[in-house]
Protein backbone atom coordinates (compact mmCIF):
# COMPACT_ATOMS: atom_id res chain seq x y z
CA UNK A 1 0.00 0.00 0.00
CA UNK A 2 2.84 2.56 1.16
CA UNK A 3 4.54 1.65 -2.31
CA UNK A 4 1.19 2.03 -4.38
CA UNK A 5 0.93 5.68 -2.72
CA UNK A 6 4.67 6.29 -3.00
CA UNK A 7 4.51 5.67 -6.85
CA UNK A 8 1.26 7.44 -7.80
CA UNK A 9 3.27 10.26 -6.14
CA UNK A 10 5.68 9.60 -8.19
CA UNK A 11 3.68 9.67 -11.12
CA UNK A 12 1.41 12.44 -10.08
CA UNK A 13 4.95 14.31 -9.84
CA UNK A 14 5.63 14.05 -13.44
CA UNK A 15 2.35 14.39 -14.53
CA UNK A 16 1.82 17.53 -12.69
CA UNK A 17 5.96 18.47 -14.17
CA UNK A 18 5.36 17.65 -17.74
CA UNK A 19 1.80 19.63 -18.52
CA UNK A 20 2.88 22.93 -18.57
CA UNK A 21 5.80 22.03 -20.72
CA UNK A 22 3.22 20.23 -23.14
CA UNK A 23 0.92 22.85 -22.42
CA UNK A 24 3.68 25.60 -23.11
CA UNK A 25 5.06 23.24 -26.32
CA UNK A 26 1.42 23.56 -27.73
CA UNK A 27 0.74 27.79 -27.28
CA UNK A 28 4.37 27.84 -29.22
CA UNK A 29 2.97 25.75 -32.30
CA UNK A 30 0.55 28.85 -32.46
CA UNK A 31 2.92 31.95 -31.78
CA UNK A 32 4.95 30.10 -34.69
CA UNK A 33 2.33 29.26 -36.95
CA UNK A 34 3.18 25.65 -38.05
CA UNK A 35 -0.27 24.85 -36.97
CA UNK A 36 -1.50 24.30 -40.73
CA UNK A 37 1.40 22.44 -41.40
CA UNK A 38 0.68 19.89 -37.63
CA UNK A 39 -3.19 20.13 -39.26
CA UNK A 40 -2.36 17.11 -41.51
CA UNK A 41 -0.42 15.26 -38.82
CA UNK A 42 -2.93 15.81 -36.26
CA UNK A 43 -4.79 12.44 -36.43
CA UNK A 44 -2.12 10.36 -36.69
CA UNK A 45 -0.04 12.27 -33.35
CA UNK A 46 -3.40 11.72 -31.56
CA UNK A 47 -4.08 7.90 -32.53
CA UNK A 48 0.09 7.80 -31.60
CA UNK A 49 -0.95 9.39 -28.38
CA UNK A 50 -4.12 6.90 -27.21
CA UNK A 51 -2.15 3.82 -28.67
CA UNK A 52 0.50 4.53 -25.73
CA UNK A 53 -2.09 5.54 -23.16
CA UNK A 54 -4.30 2.51 -23.93
CA UNK A 55 -1.60 -0.14 -23.88
CA UNK A 56 0.23 1.53 -20.86
CA UNK A 57 -3.24 1.90 -18.64
CA UNK A 58 -3.75 -2.24 -19.84
CA UNK A 59 -0.39 -3.69 -19.39
CA UNK A 60 1.13 -1.73 -16.15
CA UNK A 61 0.14 -4.04 -13.88
CA UNK A 62 -0.04 -7.39 -15.72
CA UNK A 63 -3.24 -7.67 -18.04
CA UNK A 64 -6.18 -5.20 -16.85
CA UNK A 65 -7.29 -2.09 -16.54
CA UNK A 66 -4.86 0.03 -13.44
CA UNK A 67 -5.20 3.66 -12.39
CA UNK A 68 -1.40 3.86 -11.81
CA UNK A 69 -0.76 2.45 -15.77
CA UNK A 70 -3.29 5.35 -16.34
CA UNK A 71 -1.74 8.10 -14.66
CA UNK A 72 1.48 6.46 -16.57
CA UNK A 73 0.21 6.73 -19.67
CA UNK A 74 -1.12 10.22 -19.62
CA UNK A 75 2.58 10.95 -18.53
CA UNK A 76 4.21 9.09 -21.22
CA UNK A 77 1.52 10.17 -23.85
CA UNK A 78 2.23 13.82 -23.30
CA UNK A 79 5.84 13.36 -23.37
CA UNK A 80 5.74 11.78 -26.67
CA UNK A 81 3.37 14.57 -28.35
CA UNK A 82 5.54 17.01 -26.71
CA UNK A 83 8.67 15.50 -28.04
CA UNK A 84 7.29 15.26 -31.40
CA UNK A 85 5.80 19.54 -31.73
CA UNK A 86 9.31 20.07 -30.49
CA UNK A 87 11.21 18.56 -33.38
CA UNK A 88 7.63 19.60 -35.53
CA UNK A 89 8.36 23.45 -34.60
CA UNK A 90 11.78 23.15 -34.60
CA UNK A 91 12.29 21.45 -38.52
CA UNK A 92 9.37 24.14 -39.32
CA UNK A 93 11.25 26.94 -38.06
CA UNK A 94 14.50 26.57 -38.85
CA UNK A 95 15.79 27.26 -42.52
CA UNK A 96 17.94 23.53 -43.20
CA UNK A 97 20.79 26.37 -44.07
CA UNK A 98 21.01 27.37 -40.49
CA UNK A 99 20.76 23.62 -39.33
CA UNK A 100 23.35 22.49 -41.23
CA UNK A 101 25.92 25.56 -40.63
CA UNK A 102 25.41 24.75 -36.59
CA UNK A 103 26.88 21.26 -37.54
CA UNK A 104 29.39 22.36 -39.65
CA UNK A 105 32.30 21.71 -37.14
CA UNK A 106 31.37 17.87 -37.55
CA UNK A 107 33.89 15.98 -39.87
CA UNK A 108 32.83 16.26 -43.89
CA UNK A 109 31.23 13.41 -43.87
CA UNK A 110 29.15 13.40 -41.25
CA UNK A 111 28.08 17.13 -41.68
CA UNK A 112 27.32 16.06 -45.60
CA UNK A 113 25.14 12.79 -44.18
CA UNK A 114 23.61 15.25 -42.13
CA UNK A 115 23.03 17.72 -44.87
CA UNK A 116 21.63 15.30 -47.36
CA UNK A 117 19.16 13.75 -44.87
CA UNK A 118 18.06 16.63 -43.37
CA UNK A 119 17.69 18.14 -46.83
CA UNK A 120 15.60 14.76 -48.49
CA UNK A 121 12.85 15.35 -45.58
CA UNK A 122 10.58 17.55 -47.25
CA UNK A 123 10.88 15.24 -50.79
CA UNK A 124 9.78 12.26 -48.47
CA UNK A 125 6.90 14.55 -46.75
CA UNK A 126 5.81 15.63 -50.24
CA UNK A 127 6.02 11.75 -51.14
CA UNK A 128 3.66 11.03 -48.42
CA UNK A 129 1.22 13.21 -49.14
CA UNK A 130 1.06 12.38 -52.55
CA UNK A 131 0.75 8.90 -51.49
CA UNK A 132 -2.28 9.70 -49.13
CA UNK A 133 -4.01 11.34 -51.60
CA UNK A 134 -3.68 8.83 -54.35
CA UNK A 135 -5.29 5.75 -51.66
CA UNK A 136 -7.84 8.63 -50.72
CA UNK A 137 -9.04 9.06 -54.63
CA UNK A 138 -8.85 5.20 -54.69
CA UNK A 139 -11.12 5.12 -51.62
CA UNK A 140 -8.99 4.65 -48.84
CA UNK A 141 -11.22 5.62 -45.78
CA UNK A 142 -9.09 7.80 -43.35
CA UNK A 143 -11.95 8.54 -41.25
CA UNK A 144 -11.72 4.86 -39.68
CA UNK A 145 -9.64 5.29 -36.37
CA UNK A 146 -8.29 1.26 -37.37
CA UNK A 147 -4.34 1.54 -37.57
CA UNK A 148 -4.22 -1.44 -39.37
CA UNK A 149 -6.40 -0.54 -42.15
CA UNK A 150 -4.83 3.05 -42.38
CA UNK A 151 -1.27 2.64 -41.77
CA UNK A 152 -0.14 0.19 -44.59
CA UNK A 153 -1.48 1.20 -47.51
CA UNK A 154 0.31 4.63 -46.88
CA UNK A 155 3.32 3.17 -45.03
CA UNK A 156 4.08 0.43 -47.67
CA UNK A 157 4.36 2.18 -50.75
CA UNK A 158 6.46 5.32 -49.00
CA UNK A 159 9.09 2.93 -47.54
CA UNK A 160 9.43 1.23 -51.14
CA UNK A 161 9.34 4.15 -52.84
CA UNK A 162 11.70 6.14 -50.47
CA UNK A 163 13.90 2.85 -50.83
CA UNK A 164 14.18 3.23 -54.48
CA UNK A 165 14.50 6.66 -54.55
CA UNK A 166 17.26 6.76 -52.20
CA UNK A 167 19.21 4.01 -54.28
CA UNK A 168 18.89 6.89 -57.40
CA UNK A 169 20.13 9.42 -55.26
CA UNK A 170 22.96 7.06 -54.46
CA UNK A 171 23.76 7.03 -58.12
CA UNK A 172 23.50 10.23 -58.56
CA UNK A 173 25.75 10.92 -55.77
CA UNK A 174 28.36 9.21 -57.60
CA UNK A 175 28.08 10.30 -61.05
CA UNK A 176 29.25 13.69 -59.50
CA UNK A 177 31.97 12.04 -58.32
CA UNK A 178 31.19 11.36 -54.55
CA UNK A 179 32.69 8.19 -53.35
CA UNK B 1 37.60 8.31 -79.55
CA UNK B 2 33.73 8.33 -78.65
CA UNK B 3 32.26 5.09 -76.64
CA UNK B 4 32.34 1.34 -78.33
CA UNK B 5 29.88 -1.00 -77.25
CA UNK B 6 30.69 -4.29 -78.04
CA UNK B 7 28.73 -7.38 -77.35
CA UNK B 8 27.26 -5.98 -74.21
CA UNK B 9 24.62 -8.27 -72.80
CA UNK B 10 22.65 -7.67 -69.37
CA UNK B 11 20.08 -9.07 -66.37
CA UNK B 12 20.06 -7.40 -63.86
CA UNK B 13 20.88 -9.10 -60.17
CA UNK B 14 18.41 -11.57 -58.92
CA UNK B 15 16.00 -11.77 -62.39
CA UNK B 16 16.63 -13.39 -65.09
CA UNK B 17 15.34 -11.42 -67.89
CA UNK B 18 18.20 -9.92 -70.18
CA UNK B 19 17.05 -6.53 -70.45
CA UNK B 20 20.24 -6.02 -72.91
CA UNK B 21 21.20 -8.67 -75.26
CA UNK B 22 23.72 -8.30 -77.81
CA UNK B 23 24.02 -4.24 -78.07
CA UNK B 24 26.87 -3.44 -80.36
CA UNK B 25 27.23 0.32 -80.89
CA UNK B 26 29.32 3.11 -81.67
CA UNK B 27 29.40 6.97 -80.93
CA UNK B 28 31.14 9.30 -82.34
CA UNK B 29 33.00 12.11 -80.49
CA UNK B 30 30.18 14.88 -81.26
CA UNK B 31 27.53 12.68 -82.00
CA UNK B 32 23.56 14.19 -81.11
CA UNK B 33 21.66 10.80 -80.68
CA UNK B 34 18.03 10.32 -79.96
CA UNK B 35 16.89 6.87 -78.52
CA UNK B 36 13.82 5.68 -78.46
CA UNK B 37 11.54 2.84 -77.43
CA UNK B 38 9.14 0.87 -76.08
CA UNK B 39 8.97 1.36 -72.27
CA UNK B 40 11.05 -1.45 -70.68
CA UNK B 41 13.08 -1.56 -73.82
CA UNK B 42 16.37 -0.81 -71.64
CA UNK B 43 17.19 2.57 -72.44
CA UNK B 44 17.99 3.54 -69.04
CA UNK B 45 19.68 0.61 -68.51
CA UNK B 46 22.04 1.33 -71.62
CA UNK B 47 22.10 5.06 -70.37
CA UNK B 48 24.09 3.35 -66.89
CA UNK B 49 26.48 1.39 -69.15
CA UNK B 50 27.44 4.20 -71.15
CA UNK B 51 28.95 5.75 -67.66
CA UNK B 52 29.69 2.75 -65.66
CA UNK B 53 27.21 2.69 -63.17
CA UNK B 54 26.48 -0.67 -64.38
CA UNK B 55 28.51 -3.12 -63.66
CA UNK B 56 30.39 -0.91 -61.15
CA UNK B 57 27.38 0.52 -58.75
CA UNK B 58 24.96 -1.88 -59.94
CA UNK B 59 25.34 -5.48 -59.98
CA UNK B 60 24.18 -8.08 -62.15
CA UNK B 61 25.55 -10.75 -65.02
CA UNK B 62 27.71 -8.46 -67.42
CA UNK B 63 28.77 -9.34 -70.48
CA UNK B 64 30.74 -7.97 -73.43
CA UNK B 65 32.77 -4.34 -73.39
CA UNK B 66 32.00 -0.68 -73.06
CA UNK B 67 34.95 1.54 -74.30
CA UNK B 68 34.97 4.89 -73.28
CA UNK B 69 38.33 6.72 -75.03
CA UNK B 70 39.30 3.20 -75.28
CA UNK B 71 39.35 1.73 -72.03
CA UNK B 72 36.70 -0.62 -70.27
CA UNK B 73 34.63 0.77 -67.88
CA UNK B 74 35.02 -1.93 -65.45
CA UNK B 75 38.34 -0.88 -65.03
CA UNK B 76 37.26 2.48 -63.69
CA UNK B 77 35.74 4.40 -60.78
CA UNK B 78 32.39 5.84 -61.62
CA UNK B 79 33.50 8.93 -60.15
CA UNK B 80 36.63 8.79 -62.81
CA UNK B 81 34.29 8.44 -65.50
CA UNK B 82 32.21 11.76 -64.48
CA UNK B 83 34.62 13.62 -66.01
CA UNK B 84 34.38 11.81 -69.35
CA UNK B 85 30.33 10.77 -68.97
CA UNK B 86 27.68 13.16 -68.04
CA UNK B 87 24.36 11.98 -66.79
CA UNK B 88 20.84 13.75 -65.77
CA UNK B 89 18.74 11.01 -65.11
CA UNK B 90 15.18 10.82 -64.98
CA UNK B 91 13.93 12.31 -62.23
CA UNK B 92 15.23 15.96 -61.07
CA UNK B 93 14.00 15.87 -57.46
CA UNK B 94 16.05 12.75 -56.49
CA UNK B 95 19.52 14.17 -57.79
CA UNK B 96 19.00 17.51 -56.64
CA UNK B 97 20.18 17.68 -53.09
CA UNK B 98 21.94 20.76 -51.79
CA UNK B 99 20.61 23.27 -49.94
CA UNK B 100 21.60 26.40 -52.42
CA UNK B 101 22.02 26.30 -56.37
CA UNK B 102 25.64 27.03 -56.48
CA UNK B 103 26.55 24.22 -53.75
CA UNK B 104 24.94 22.04 -56.20
CA UNK B 105 26.86 22.30 -58.86
CA UNK B 106 30.08 22.73 -57.27
CA UNK B 107 29.39 19.72 -55.64
CA UNK B 108 30.94 17.71 -58.20
CA UNK B 109 34.23 19.96 -58.83
CA UNK B 110 34.82 19.52 -55.41
CA UNK B 111 34.50 15.92 -55.33
CA UNK B 112 37.14 15.44 -58.62
CA UNK B 113 39.21 18.34 -56.73
CA UNK B 114 38.51 20.81 -59.95
CA UNK B 115 40.37 23.53 -59.57
CA UNK B 116 38.58 27.40 -60.10
CA UNK B 117 35.25 26.14 -58.85
CA UNK B 118 33.49 29.85 -58.19
CA UNK B 119 34.52 30.73 -62.07
CA UNK B 120 33.26 27.15 -63.28
CA UNK B 121 30.13 27.01 -61.13
CA UNK B 122 29.19 30.75 -62.44
CA UNK B 123 29.83 29.65 -66.25
CA UNK B 124 28.02 26.58 -65.93
CA UNK B 125 25.05 28.86 -64.51
CA UNK B 126 25.28 31.36 -67.00
CA UNK B 127 25.42 28.28 -69.96
CA UNK B 128 21.89 27.10 -68.74
CA UNK B 129 20.18 30.73 -67.98
CA UNK B 130 20.30 30.65 -64.22
CA UNK B 131 22.51 33.53 -63.23
CA UNK B 132 20.99 35.37 -60.30
CA UNK B 133 19.79 31.90 -58.65
CA UNK B 134 23.22 31.40 -56.85
CA UNK B 135 21.36 31.17 -53.40
CA UNK B 136 18.14 29.72 -54.07
CA UNK B 137 16.99 26.31 -52.71
CA UNK B 138 17.17 23.56 -55.34
CA UNK B 139 13.84 21.84 -54.47
CA UNK B 140 12.13 24.90 -54.63
CA UNK B 141 13.28 25.89 -58.19
CA UNK B 142 10.52 25.08 -61.01
CA UNK B 143 10.50 21.99 -62.84
CA UNK B 144 12.18 23.48 -65.68
CA UNK B 145 14.81 25.32 -63.66
CA UNK B 146 15.25 22.22 -62.04
CA UNK B 147 15.76 20.16 -65.17
CA UNK B 148 18.79 23.16 -66.23
CA UNK B 149 20.28 22.75 -62.95
CA UNK B 150 20.66 19.40 -63.08
CA UNK B 151 22.39 20.06 -66.81
CA UNK B 152 24.54 22.72 -65.48
CA UNK B 153 25.97 20.46 -62.66
CA UNK B 154 26.97 17.75 -65.57
CA UNK B 155 28.03 20.74 -67.45
CA UNK B 156 30.11 22.22 -65.15
CA UNK B 157 32.39 18.85 -64.76
CA UNK B 158 33.27 19.44 -68.38
CA UNK B 159 32.86 15.70 -69.61
CA UNK B 160 33.13 15.11 -73.18
CA UNK B 161 29.68 13.17 -73.31
CA UNK B 162 25.91 13.77 -71.97
CA UNK B 163 23.89 11.49 -71.24
CA UNK B 164 20.09 12.41 -70.70
CA UNK B 165 17.11 9.86 -69.35
CA UNK B 166 14.02 11.70 -70.88
CA UNK B 167 14.79 15.31 -69.97
CA UNK B 168 11.17 16.54 -71.06
CA UNK B 169 9.36 14.07 -69.61
CA UNK B 170 7.62 16.57 -67.05
CA UNK B 171 8.14 20.03 -68.43
CA UNK B 172 5.84 22.11 -70.75
CA UNK B 173 6.09 22.92 -73.81
CA UNK B 174 8.39 26.12 -73.55
CA UNK B 175 10.86 24.62 -71.16
CA UNK B 176 11.39 21.57 -73.31
CA UNK B 177 12.19 23.88 -76.33
CA UNK B 178 14.44 25.38 -74.06
CA UNK B 179 16.27 21.93 -73.14
CA UNK B 180 16.45 21.08 -76.49
CA UNK B 181 18.12 24.36 -77.30
CA UNK B 182 20.55 24.35 -75.04
CA UNK B 183 21.23 20.51 -75.80
CA UNK B 184 21.93 22.07 -79.67
CA UNK B 185 24.23 24.82 -78.27
CA UNK B 186 26.45 22.57 -76.58
CA UNK B 187 26.52 20.28 -78.82
CA UNK B 188 27.44 22.84 -81.89
CA UNK B 189 29.18 25.55 -80.63
CA UNK B 190 30.99 23.51 -77.93
CA UNK B 191 31.25 19.66 -79.36
CA UNK B 192 29.82 17.95 -76.64
CA UNK B 193 28.36 14.33 -77.56
CA UNK B 194 24.49 14.30 -76.64
CA UNK B 195 22.55 11.05 -75.78
CA UNK B 196 19.30 11.73 -75.00
CA UNK B 197 16.38 8.99 -74.12
CA UNK B 198 13.10 10.53 -75.34
CA UNK B 199 9.67 9.61 -76.27
CA UNK B 200 8.68 12.59 -78.41
CA UNK B 201 9.94 11.82 -81.65
CA UNK B 202 8.67 15.38 -83.14
CA UNK B 203 11.71 16.61 -80.70
CA UNK B 204 14.29 14.30 -82.42
CA UNK B 205 13.22 14.79 -85.52
CA UNK B 206 13.66 18.39 -85.27
CA UNK B 207 16.70 17.87 -83.08
CA UNK B 208 18.91 15.10 -82.81
CA UNK B 209 20.90 13.55 -85.95
CA UNK B 210 21.37 9.51 -85.55
CA UNK B 211 18.27 7.76 -84.21
CA UNK B 212 18.62 4.57 -82.02
CA UNK B 213 15.69 2.12 -82.07
CA UNK B 214 16.14 -0.28 -79.08
CA UNK B 215 13.72 -3.27 -78.23
CA UNK B 216 13.59 -6.05 -75.99
CA UNK B 217 17.36 -5.15 -75.30
CA UNK B 218 18.42 -5.23 -78.45
CA UNK B 219 18.89 -2.47 -81.11
CA UNK B 220 16.75 -2.85 -83.86
CA UNK B 221 17.77 0.26 -85.83
CA UNK B 222 20.46 2.45 -85.98
CA UNK B 223 21.32 5.44 -87.90
CA UNK B 224 20.76 8.83 -89.48
CA UNK B 225 17.44 10.42 -88.42
CA UNK B 226 16.24 10.23 -92.09
CA UNK B 227 17.01 7.02 -92.28
CA UNK B 228 15.19 5.30 -89.29
CA UNK B 229 12.45 7.71 -89.64
CA UNK B 230 11.46 6.78 -92.73
CA UNK B 231 11.08 3.20 -91.95
CA UNK B 232 7.34 3.28 -91.55
CA UNK B 233 6.52 0.06 -90.71
CA UNK B 234 9.10 -0.68 -87.81
CA UNK B 235 8.18 2.32 -86.03
CA UNK B 236 4.59 0.98 -86.54
CA UNK B 237 5.37 -2.19 -85.35
CA UNK B 238 6.69 -0.58 -82.13
CA UNK B 239 4.28 1.80 -81.17
CA UNK B 240 6.37 4.34 -82.21
CA UNK B 241 5.09 7.50 -83.46
CA UNK B 242 5.83 8.76 -87.04
CA UNK B 243 7.54 12.25 -86.15
CA UNK B 244 5.15 14.79 -88.58
CA UNK B 245 6.27 15.28 -91.90
CA UNK B 246 7.91 12.14 -92.40
CA UNK B 247 4.70 10.31 -93.36
N1 LIG C 1 17.06 -2.37 -60.64
C1 LIG C 1 16.41 -3.26 -61.39
N2 LIG C 1 16.30 -4.56 -60.99
C2 LIG C 1 15.66 -5.46 -61.74
N3 LIG C 1 15.08 -5.20 -62.92
C3 LIG C 1 15.14 -3.95 -63.39
C4 LIG C 1 15.80 -2.91 -62.65
N4 LIG C 1 15.71 -1.76 -63.35
C5 LIG C 1 15.02 -2.07 -64.47
N5 LIG C 1 14.70 -3.36 -64.50
C6 LIG C 1 13.96 -4.05 -65.59
O1 LIG C 1 14.71 -3.94 -66.76
C7 LIG C 1 13.88 -3.69 -67.89
C8 LIG C 1 14.35 -2.47 -68.64
O2 LIG C 1 14.31 -1.37 -67.79
P1 LIG C 1 14.74 0.08 -68.25
O3 LIG C 1 14.51 0.97 -67.09
O4 LIG C 1 16.11 0.04 -68.81
O5 LIG C 1 13.69 0.37 -69.41
P2 LIG C 1 13.40 1.73 -70.18
O6 LIG C 1 13.52 1.44 -71.62
O7 LIG C 1 14.23 2.81 -69.61
O8 LIG C 1 11.87 1.98 -69.84
P3 LIG C 1 11.08 3.34 -69.56
O9 LIG C 1 10.68 3.88 -70.88
O10 LIG C 1 9.91 2.87 -68.76
O11 LIG C 1 11.99 4.24 -68.78
C9 LIG C 1 12.48 -3.56 -67.36
O12 LIG C 1 11.81 -4.77 -67.63
C10 LIG C 1 12.65 -3.37 -65.87
O13 LIG C 1 11.60 -4.00 -65.18
MG1 LIG D 1 13.84 4.58 -68.50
Amino acid sequence: MVALSTLSLIVGWSLLYITPIFFSVLASIFVFRVYRKLLGWLKFLVIAGLLILAVQTFTYSGFGFSFEGLFYGVSFALRFLTLILLVFIFVHTTPTRKLVEAFSFLPYPLSFMLMLSLNMLPRIEDLAKTIVNAQKARGLNFKTLNVFKVYPPILIPLLSKTLEKSQQLALALQTRGFE
Amino acid sequence: MGITVKNLCFTYHGSSKKVLDGVNLKIEDGDFIGVVGPTGSGKTTLLYCLNGLIPNSIKGKFYGEVLVDGVPTTSCKVSALAKKVGIVFQDPDWQLFSVTVKDEVAFGLKNLRMNRVEERVREALKTVGLEGFEDAEPYRLSQGQKQMLCIACVVAMQPKTILLDEPTSNLDYKNTKNVYGLLRRLNREEGKTIVVVEHDTDLLAEYAEKILVINDGKIVKNGSKEEVFSDCRLLENLGIKIPRGWF
